[in-house]
């Protein structure tokens, strides 16, 4: 996180045969939604679509959202899912989940869509071969929000998670309220007490609790493990996670239940494999026929997050559980054990003196790619990056779009697609850029690297290998084995 | 025999009850089951069990035991007190309650003689400072009406069973569109209310059963959208278990998203009623 005051922004490593390459696209911050090559030339800006994510579909096509709630009565609540094309025609669009009359704004219907949307055909919304999203019929699940009153959680009013499906026709033909399943999360009565009296308030709307926060939802899909006969992973089940509780789960598609979870708590077995995660974002399986199939993949954003016990970081028990750096963890949704793994570590910095600069305590996304790359976005800082199985950087791209009213580049979810995808263009030139020695790299009037005089000094003896910090860091760790 | 009234110690409804007794001339004995009376009502309670409602949080009382059968709770005693056809044609039936309100008030039955008697009886529980629940069906708007410009009815859960050539089916009365629409109509004046959908088995002349299909469910918030000028009611789909001996395949859960879309059309805050909480 400590970024330096000035440094490049746009695609600043790129060796192109590693990387699966393609068009990439991301919501470019109040800009709209761009899709780039891999140097970074921007091929479309699809100006004013709001994105929370924008997807691509096959033939040009984009999914996003013509705009977003006022803010003063609500969170994060986007009043659509659209479809449009590559003219930018709206080809599909559904509204008609909640009307909404807000004081002084029209009365209209809302989606009150938020962080994720599938269109069937496939689960994830990323490119699987085989497995093309529909473009002109099929139905689609959306993640929205609706208020309610759940005496079990807290006396206060709720900004309840909700995953429905509509179909192409726009009518709503399965609904899920997440409330209703409060009892099926595990939580401790630590845990209760804390949601109870404040269950992540927001100010809008007179006060609402956002307890949950769900930030992605996918279906599972074909998998492995229900071929072998294990029905928790049917493959029209769905995968979502709550932000604010640490909680990664399944439900049946079929009933409504919890079947299969990891979190609230990562202090004792089975989770504890896992260490904590907190404040996740993007969990889901990874689709067959991409490597890794059947395994969990998710951006472990650490930050700040879950309900329970106070202590140091969290005198009052809200975001009690604390990390400042980030993991992407794939692991074994049966055994819980991590497979593959992207943190601070295999970044290439020092633990845990340097691991913050791997670092996105609040939004990011990690998609697995045919060749067994992973498409990253560390979102807070607006980077994107693809690494390969073994944690080789390949690719790495820096939006250049800060906000005018929210002064980040952030970036929520980047995917990347194949060029097929956008039949409209030619495949682009790929141009490999080398990454820059940055112990030379030199702005235009500095001076150049290298001491002007060199003085040995008599009786200096060779330093340390290890750090031996003020701190303890892996260095040490390695020197102590 | 002699009129028994079991009240309980610090029972705001016992006192209303034994005020009306009293100026309606109907002597009784009491008995508090907190003190003197506890005894007795055990031997009574034993006795007649099938006939007094037992919660999870105990025995509602006031208890009424009179020549005719035993009546339970303030809303069906003062009935009785008042007139007893309101009782017997389901004007008044007990039905649990918070504290303060008065709930089991409906205004379904046809006896148009005995409205006044109900009239009497909503002023009474008004003038008690008691908050009343009524239902309807939508007949009788002008009787409706005057209620609600007494100020006498605190919640209004308006019944929607239909379009009106479905009311005969399930009423067994016929509903004129008139009095429906003129009903509706008056939804601005009620303080609090609910538009209320069953989806209700229905049986066919030809003695088969089928439900109200999402089409009639449409046309019915239609009605309401129209005759009431607003779209934006309250507005529940309730969800109503098969009859009995019917064959009728209970609904499943996601064929109320059909009613949902269909209503929501005309009435946009339209939902559907958790099914613990509504089946009916």
């Amino acid at each position: 996180m400590s970024y330096p005051t000035i440094y490049p922004t746009g695609t600043t490593v790129y060796k192109p045969e590693k990387c699966f390459s393609g068009y990439t696209v991301f919501q470019a911050k109040e800009r709209g939604a761009l899709v780039i090559d891999m140097n970074g030339g921007e091929v479309k800006l699809f100006k004013g679509l709001h994105g929370f994510p924008n997807k691509l579909l096959p033939g040009g096509r984009i999914l996003g959202h013509t705009g977003e709630r006022n803010t003063k009565f609500s969170s994060q609540d986007y009043r659509d899912v659209i479809q449009v094309d590559w003219d930018g025609n709206i080809e599909w669009q559904f509204n008609e989940y909640e009307y909404i009359e807000d004081p002084g704004e029209e009365p209209q219907w809302m989606a009150r869509a938020h962080h994720d949307y599938q269109r069937e055909g496939n689960p994830v919304g990323y490119y699987v071969p085989g497995m093309d999203p529909e473009v002109d019929k099929g139905n689609t699940l959306i993640l929205g929000h609706k208020n309610v009153v759940c005496k079990e959680i807290s006396d206060k009013n709720l900004l309840d998670d909700v995953i429905y499906e509509v179909d192409w026709e726009g009518n709503i033909i399965w609904e899920w309220v997440c409330s209703e399943h409060f009892h099926e999360f595990g939580f401790r009565e630590d845990a209760k007490n804390v949601l109870s009296r404040d269950p992540n308030m927001r100010p809008c709307g007179g006060g609402m609790g956002d307890w949950m926060h769900i930030n992605s939802m996918s279906a599972l899909g074909p998998n492995k493990w229900y071929d072998a006969g294990d029905e928790r992973f049917h493959p029209d089940n769905i995968i979502a996670d709550g932000r604010e509780t640490n909680i990664i789960f399944i439900i049946s598609k079929e009933t409504g239940e919890v079947v299969w979870k990891v979190g609230p708590d990562y202090d004792y077995t089975p989770e504890a494999s896992l260490g904590w995660i907190i404040g996740q974002h993007h969990a889901h399986m990874i689709p067959a026929g991409l490597p890794g199939a059947g395994n969990i993949l998710v951006f472990d954003n650490g930050g700040w997050a879950g309900y329970g016990n106070p202590n140091p970081g969290s005198p009052k028990g809200t975001k009690n559980a604390l990390r400042d750096y980030s993991r992407i963890l794939e692991f074994d949704p049966i055994t819980l054990k991590i497979v593959w793994q992207y943190t601070p570590h295999e970044a290439g910095f020092v633990h845990p003196t340097d691991s913050s600069r791997f670092y996105s305590p609040f939004i990011s996304s990690a998609q697995r790619m045919p060749n067994g790359n992973t498409l990253i976005t560390e979102g807070g800082g607006g980077r994107i990056l693809e690494v390969t199985a073994d944690h080789e950087l390949v690719w790495e791209y820096i939006s250049p779009y800060w906000g005018e009213s929210f002064k980040m580049n952030m970036v929520y979810r980047a995917y990347r697609y194949p060029y097929e995808w956008i039949p409209q263009e030619a495949k682009p030139k790929e141009v490999a850029i080398e990454p820059v020695d940055v112990t030379t790299f030199r702005m235009p009037g500095a001076a150049a690297p290298g001491a002007q005089t060199e003085t040995t000094v008599a009786g200096t003896q060779p330093y340390q290998s290890s750090s031996a910090l003020c701190v303890v860091s892996d260095t040490d760790d390695e020197l102590g084995h | 025999m002699t009129t028994q009234l079991f009240t309980a110690t610090g029972c705001h409804r016992c006192e209303i009850v034994k005020t009306v007794l009293k100026k309606e001339g109907i002597d009784y004995e009491e008995w508090n089951i907190r003190e003197e009376g506890k005894d007795v009502f055990k031997t009574f309670y034993k006795e007649n069990r099938k006939q007094i409602f037992r919660s999870k949080d105990g025995v509602e009382f006031p208890v009424l035991a009179i020549e005719g059968g035993i009546h339970q709770g303030l809303g069906p005693i003062l009935a009785y007190a008042m007139d007893k056809n309101l009782l017997f044609h389901g004007f008044v039936t007990r039905a649990q309650a918070a504290p303060g309100w008065v709930n089991g008030l409906s205004l379904v039955p046809a006896e148009c003689d005995i409205l006044e008697s109900f009239f009497d009886l909503m002023a009474r529980f008004t003038a008690h400072g008691l908050n009343t629940r009524v239902v309807t069906h939508g007949s009788h708007p002008g009787f409706l009406e005057r209620l609600l410009d007494r100020g006498y009815i605190s919640r209004l859960d308006f019944q929607l069973l239909g379009p009106t050539a479905i009311y005969p089916t399930l009423t067994g009365k016929p509903m004129p569109p008139k009095d429906l629409n003129q009903s509706l109509a008056l939804l601005a004046k009620a303080k609090d209310y609910t538009l209320i959908l069953p989806v209700s088995p229905i049986k066919e002349s030809d003695g088969t059963w089928r439900w109200l299909t999402p089409e009639e469910a449409g046309q019915a918030a239609a009605i309401a959208a129209e005759a009431s000028g607003s779209k934006t009611h309250p507005f529940v789909i309730r969800p109503v278990a098969p009859p009995k001996g019917s064959e009728l395949a209970p609904l499943e859960n996601k064929d109320f998203f059909k009613y949902r879309t269909a209503t929501r059309r005309y009435m946009v805050k339209s939902e559907i009623e958790k099914p613990e909480n509504g089946i009916s």
